[in-house]
């Protein structure tokens, strides 16, 4: 059961650190960034296992939700304000904004 | 039993896949929703329902409907140009955490899981740890300055777009 969860968590965490370096599409990374967020979540509440302290990290895990959260909402804005000003999703174009 | 967490943990991890590789946004889009169900399930699993059903709530509900909002606004688009990084040398990267995996199964450090469930979240939420409600409360609040400053000049011009159409 233990080392299944790992498997999860670092399989989590990797998938979406290599999404995270190779793709170059603004939502894509958005995805990335959640699926990553998710690995750490579930080692947040994996560790509150461990040590028996569940309701620590169970409070900390709804702070990460929370703020995983804001973070996409606001990956999500600026990927549309990024289409709208230069008609594409490609992160590079992040560059051309500046006048 | 451990049979149902093991297809659990391959189906997480293949709806994580397919979410990150898979072509076109809506189905990524679909696909991380999945990963928020299956990530929810191993939540209830290691003896945290209230933050499962907020991951299910938020993770496969809100999210999900904020992504398809998004991409109906910008559409889906295929980029091509080059890699920041090789994908092989991110492979490696990604990898890194697997060898420590492997590491740790080697030396025999085995994690000893404890599944006993917490007493009273709210508790612990409400009186020890006030100061996450407050990052919480910052949080949100940002978040919601963020969206009225950045979706709401596109959706006014979109607006007036359509009136004087």
């Amino acid at each position: 059961m233990s080392y299944i969860i790992v498997v999860c968590i670092l399989g989590l965490l990797g998938i979406g650190f290599y999404c995270l370096l190779i793709t170059r599409n603004l939502l894509k990374l958005v995805v990335a960034l959640q699926v990553l967020v998710k690995g750490a979540m579930l080692a947040v509440l994996f560790a509150g296992c461990l040590v028996d302290n569940m309701e620590v990290a169970q409070s900390m895990a709804l702070t990460i939700i929370v703020a995983d959260t804001i973070v996409a909402v606001i990956g999500l804005a600026m990927a549309i304000q990024v289409r709208q000003i230069t008609n594409t999703s490609n992160i590079r174009s992040i560059s051309t904004l500046r006048k | 039993m451990t049979l149902i967490y093991a297809l659990i943990a391959v189906a997480l991890l293949y709806s994580a896949h397919k979410a990150t590789r898979v072509k076109g946004l809506l189905n990524a889009a679909l696909w991380l929703a999945a990963t928020s169900c299956l990530t929810a399930i191993l939540m209830y699993i290691m003896g945290s329902p209230g933050i499962a059903v907020i991951e299910l709530s938020v993770g496969a509900g809100l999210v999900t409907v904020l992504f398809v909002f998004a991409i109906s606004i910008i559409g889906d688009e295929k980029i091509e140009s080059k890699f920041f990084i090789p994908p092989l040398a991110a492979l490696l990267m990604a990898t890194i955490p697997f060898i420590i995996l492997a590491f740790l199964w080697i030396s025999g450090i085995s994690p000893v899981f404890k599944n006993t469930p917490a007493d009273i979240l709210a508790n612990t939420i409400w009186e020890d740890r006030k100061v996450d409600l407050y990052l919480q409360a910052a949080l949100i609040i940002t978040g919601i300055l963020g969206i009225m400053l950045l979706i709401a000049p596109s959706v006014a011009n979109r607006f007036k777009k359509e009136r004087g159409k």
